[in-house]
């Protein structure tokens, strides 16, 4: 039984006050675990998916929906914009630009975004294969790691997408041809894997039977099902370039020089054409200035709830002292020194404070659990759920100091417990 | 032996000085300290418990002037070589019997041996209250647990401030009989401080104090 052991055991003898006080620290401390989490797992997803790309070229409207429609495939794109316009952005020759990679968005197979793009889109994101092939037709699917596994995607099976992202019967379009599974990429940790992959041509394809139907039957109904529909003839290997009377979603562009030229570019598309030009890395600064603002907030809420834990602790230990004046001073009669009783308070708030972040710790990842499922369900992006940061290790330290903090005056007190006066009265 | 000489006391700058009278007590030969309310005789006991330290005079305990003592050598003294067995219940809430008599020892920089722990028990014949809370025992089994306290370190010492007052005279007979017989087992000098006088008749020692007006005993300087 030693002063460590006894700190502990006068801390289970008041279990409500010790509650309290350790519940205090456990939010305080879990607030600010759980922020640090969500801002790095956020910062991380947008990070890692930023793939280099300097420049999202797309139809005019907020210019973050296209950002986040384009690059983080989460909202609906602004709309479409027509080939022509977006012809020399995809131009291999291009004086400025490594890599324009076009994007046609708009349909999804069981809430995972179609992408109608060029096999440069797996160059951007270094994906590769690990199943079977590249698209050589319309309506042929490479299909992303998580995306397959999710959707129990093999070689060779077959399905109808929908139209937006929403999983809907009546907006599945069962008037056009099936998509087929062609490939399956290996895991990238990149957006990659979320979506699946399919040649330009195949959504054009989808659009093409569809408006051809509609033309034939006159309505717009989607509940409708007319048997197997062929699709069209393109060919995939043809350059975007070469067709005319078209339309795609966006073009992710990567360039070959310095952020001046992507600059210029930016300002003559936005000054100059019907489309808008958005640099991905000045949108993520000012969406993080924004979400910035509210973790701030958040942030100042804990540092708050510290503030009353210090407090819950300091009164907790403070008005415990009238009555362990006894038990203080015999301890002193039994050879405790002043140091002694001053350990013995430091301990029971260092203890209180420590316990308290670690439980915070646990509630915050267990929050970061939840919140990793919602996103998960939400918007099929995936968190690291066992993660620790250095910073959590300084929530720990910090909350050693707020345990010291909080007891020094109760300790100095106990140390100075007028040992005679209290035995004789 | 406790030996005690020109043993004073001074309460704050300026405020009065007690002289307390010369003590010479063997292990064979207990001293009662009597003294009404007011007499001194809590000054005295903590002067001779190390818990006050004297303005002037020398207490020789086993060889040792503690009086010269002070701060964590006089704390290592008190714990190792005094028990004190207290006028009020005062015990670690939070522990048990048991657990209160393993910090006594570890709190004198003893180790907390069980054997020695249950045997102390078992001499005062409260071992099977040994994982109780003390606050859970009857007034007479706090007195025994008090006791115990102060024997388990095996001290040289052992002093008792009003062990009896709330007893009736058949317990304070038991107490009086039974802190005289352990302090002749473990070889340990006895002193009781009280203000009962039924236990004149057990002690071969007694020393009378009076109010500190009366200046026969206990005097007061101006």
């Amino acid at each position: 039984m030693s002063i460590l052991s006894l700190a502990l055991r006068n801390l289970l003898y008041r279990p409500w006050t010790t509650a309290l006080s350790l519940l205090l620290a456990a939010l305080g401390a879990g607030l600010i675990s759980l922020i640090l989490l969500l801002n790095w797992q956020l910062e991380q997803q947008f990070d890692r998916n930023l793939a280099g790309i300097n420049l999202v070229v797309g139809a005019k409207g907020s210019p973050l929906q296209l950002m986040m429609s384009s690059m983080y495939h989460i909202s609906s794109p602004t709309g479409n914009v027509p080939l022509d316009k977006v012809k020399p952005f995809l131009n291999p020759a291009h004086p400025y630009i490594s890599l324009g990679v076009p994007l046609s968005l708009g349909d999804s197979y069981r809430g995972r975004r179609i992408v109608g793009t060029r096999p440069t889109f797996l160059q951007l994101y270094g994906a590769e294969l690990s199943e079977g092939a590249m698209w050589t037709a319309p309506m042929d699917v490479v299909a992303g790691a998580s995306a397959a596994r999710e959707l129990g995607l093999q070689l060779g099976d077959t399905f109808r997408s929908s139209h937006g992202l929403v999983e809907d019967d009546d907006l599945t379009h069962r008037d056009a041809p099936p998509f087929r599974v062609v490939g399956i990429l290996g895991p990238t940790g990149t957006v990659a894997d979320l979506v699946l992959l399919t040649p330009t041509e195949s959504l054009w394809a989808v659009h093409d039977t569809h408006d051809t139907h509609d033309a034939t039957a006159q309505h717009d109904d989607h509940d409708h099902d007319t048997g197997p529909a062929h699709a069209p003839a393109y060919d995939v290997t043809q350059p975007l370039m070469d067709y005319t009377d078209k339309i795609i979603t966006s073009v992710l562009i990567q360039f070959k020089g310095n952020s001046i030229t992507a600059l210029n570019m930016q300002r003559s598309i936005n000054e100059n054409t019907e489309m808008q030009a958005v640099t991905p890395s000045i949108q993520l600064a000012e969406l993080y200035a924004t979400v910035g603002q509210g973790e701030q907030v958040l942030r100042q809420l804990g540092y708050v709830v510290v503030g009353v834990s210090i407090l819950s602790i300091f009164i907790g230990l403070y008005s415990s002292l009238d009555r362990r004046r006894g038990e203080l001073a015999l301890l002193r009669s039994l050879g405790a020194g002043p140091s002694k009783l001053f350990g013995l308070l430091l301990m029971e708030g260092t203890f209180t404070a420590v316990a308290g972040a670690l439980l915070g710790l646990l509630l915050s990842h267990a929050g970061l659990a939840l919140i990793a499922r919602y996103f998960s369900q939400a918007y099929r992006y995936d968190f690291q759920r066992l993660v620790f940061l250095p910073e959590e290790y300084w929530l720990l330290a910090g909350a050693v100091v707020v345990g010291v903090l909080a007891a020094s005056v109760p300790a100095w007190r106990a140390a100075r417990t007028d040992v005679h006066r209290t035995l004789a009265q | 032996m406790l030996v005690t000489s020109r043993l004073t006391y001074r309460y704050g700058e300026g405020g009065p000085t007690f002289r307390f009278p010369d003590l010479r007590v063997g292990v064979s030969e207990p001293a009662l300290l009597l003294g009404p309310s007011g007499s001194g005789k809590s000054t005295w006991l903590h002067l001779l418990a190390g818990i006050l330290t004297p303005e002037s005079g020398s207490m020789e305990l086993a060889g040792t002037d503690y009086a010269q003592l002070g701060g964590a050598a006089l704390d290592r003294f008190r714990g190792q070589q005094i028990g004190l067995v207290l006028q009020r219940p005062y015990f670690l809430e939070a522990l048990t019997v048991r657990e209160n008599l393993a910090i006594a020892r570890r709190t004198a920089g003893l180790p907390a041996d069980a054997t020695i722990i249950h045997s102390t028990l078992e001499q005062l014949g409260i071992d099977r209250y040994a994982d109780r809370r003390p606050t859970q025992l009857s007034v007479g089994e706090q007195q025994r647990v008090m006791i115990a306290r102060a024997l388990v370190n095996q001290p040289k010492l052992i002093l008792a401030d009003e062990p009896t007052s709330a007893l009736d005279k058949v317990n304070a007979q038991r107490v009086s009989d039974l802190l005289r017989s352990r302090a002749a087992e473990l070889g340990a000098v006895l002193v009781v401080v009280t203000h009962d006088e039924r236990l004149r008749a057990d002690f071969t020692q007694v020393v009378e104090l009076r109010p500190v007006t009366d200046q026969a005993t206990a005097r007061v300087d101006p």
